[in-house]
């Protein structure tokens, strides 16, 4: 009869292992499929930048985007060749 | 993310634990060489086992599926909010700018009836004049959007207005995608039918992308930069700085901007929507204006547009066609192609590929760099096919958010 018993608790344990180990293989694996998506999408973010031009001498200048910027305007920004203002020609994401 | 992660691990514990207990009592007794007052339980649970997943299949894949959905719909949830959240925040700030204030409960509401605003489509009982009733339609919604977003911001420039109207577009776009998955979703939970919930689970990935580049372009248009569609009306403005004498014809067409340049003695009249502003201009009147009042006999009509690539191809890749490379509902590509039928005018397009996440958010290096080459190609259509003293018409199709002229 305890040897009975005995038997039943191994056997229950052992069940209750292999959940346990199917379980933490899922909680990982998942864990590492969510990581994933989270790296993937800071990955995506890009930074954009303007840039500016003499529309005399081609000299191009290239910084961060601010806001209220526009292809075609006419910038503060001064050409250090001929002190021209500078034209924004392009806003792209790197 | 972090919810679903715990949602995730909290089922699969609940499920692995009752499939345990159950391999656990059937191994037991297994073990135990079954006592015969059990056997009829232990056969009744094994019969149990193999056909439960039968009889109830259906119970089963709704609820994996609606737990798969149900996990989107909150992830749609949370993307309209937080463009919603954008828009009014613009618009806040605007005001305070200004120094003029307005209640966040009114600007909400505002926002949230322009969200839901419906547009009927006219009945296609009878299809004559069918393109003019969309084209009345789609020009009264545009000036409806632009009047009551400037009622929330009196003192604003068109061009910050015209912004705010794109992106107040877009999400409404968005809050109907979440309306209409949130329906379906709906509908197969409230009559225990899984099938329109498989529709929404194959179409779950490309419904995704979507959503991305919509939020993605209610972002860009509130900060007014460039985006991929851009591309057309960036090629006409970067054509015109290599013109000679480029010279605006004036006009009394709403957001477009027509001027008359020389390139190696032909005329060449670019057509493009009035920036910096988002608006996508009226072409195809533009055309019209220059061909029936101007009385300009043009050779052959260029139009470069955005175009979506597919998958396995670059971004940025260049293509020719013939026709009118335009989008839309197909109003003025109509419009265009009719005009152009009835003076006998070819038509050439030019192509930039691109996906749709890069047509609708900030402009890729990517494509800044196809629209020089388009500029180059460009010339060499206009060489190879007109000759000195021809007249050329080119259109840079697109929306000109961020690029002016």
């Amino acid at each position: 009869m305890e040897q009975g018993i005995a038997l039943n608790l191994v056997v229950m344990m052992f069940v209750m292992m292999i959940t346990l180990v199917i379980l933490t293989i899922t909680y990982f694996a998942m864990r590492r499929i969510i990581f994933q998506e989270i790296m993937r999408q800071v990955q995506t973010v890009r930074k954009v930048m303007t840039i500016l031009e003499c529309p005399i001498c081609r000299y191009s200048l290239v910084r961060e985007f601010k806001q209220g910027d526009y292809v075609g305007k006419l910038c503060d920004e001064y050409c250090p060749r001929d002190n021209n203002r500078l034209i924004i020609t392009s806003i792209i994401k790197e | 993310m972090i919810e679903t992660f715990i949602t995730h691990v909290k089922n699969h514990i609940y499920v692995s634990v009752m499939i345990g207990e159950v391999l656990t009592v059937l191994v037991m007794e297994g073990v135990m060489q079954t006592a015969s007052d059990n056997w009829f339980f232990i056969l009744l649970l094994w019969i149990l086992l193999f056909t439960i997943p039968f009889l109830f299949s259906d119970y089963i894949q709704l609820w994996r599926l609606s737990y798969t959905i149900s996990n989107f719909i909150n992830f749609l949830d949370r993307i309209v909010t937080s463009s919603f959240t954008s828009v009014v925040n613009l618009i806040e700030q605007l005001l305070k700018s200004e120094r003029t204030s307005e209640s966040r409960i009114r600007i909400e509401s505002s926002i949230k009836n322009l969200m839901e605003l419906v547009v009927i489509e006219p009945t296609t009982l009878e299809t004559q004049g069918l393109v003019k009733k969309l084209k009345l339609l789609v020009n009264f919604y545009n000036d409806k959007l632009e009047r009551d977003v400037s009622l929330l911001i009196p003192n604003a420039e068109r061009p910050i207005i015209q912004n705010l109207v794109n992106a107040v577009e877009s999400l409404r776009v968005l809050n109907y995608i979440y309306k209409t998955v949130n329906h379906y979703y709906r509908l197969g939970m409230k009559y225990r039918n899984p099938y329109p919930l498989v529709q929404i689970y194959v179409l779950m990935p490309f419904i995704k992308e979507v959503v991305n580049a919509l939020s993605g372009a209610v972002s860009t248009f509130l900060k007014g930069q460039p985006i991929g569609d851009s591309a057309g009306p960036l090629t006409a403005f970067k054509f015109l700085k290599q013109c000679k004498s480029v010279n605006e014809i004036k006009h009394t067409i709403k957001d477009t901007y027509i001027c008359l340049c020389e390139f190696e003695d032909r005329k060449v009249y670019v057509v493009k929507a009035l920036g910096p502003g988002g608006t996508v201009g009226h072409l195809d009147d533009a055309l019209l204006y220059l061909i029936e009042r101007s009385g300009v006999k043009p050779k052959v009509i260029i139009t470069v547009d955005a175009a979506l690539k597919l998958e396995g191809e670059k971004t940025g890749i260049i293509t020719e066609g013939i026709g009118v490379a335009i989008g839309g509902l197909g109003i003025e590509k109509f419009n265009i192609e009719t005009i152009a039928t009835k003076y006998g005018i070819p038509l050439y397009a030019i192509l930039i590929k691109m996906s749709i996440q890069e047509a609708l958010t900030t402009m890729p290096k990517e494509v800044s760099i196809a629209v020089d080459q388009v500029i180059e190609k460009l010339k060499e259509i206009i060489r190879s096919v007109t000759k000195p003293g021809d007249e050329v018409i080119f259109i840079g199709v697109g929306n000109t958010v961020g690029v002016s002229q």
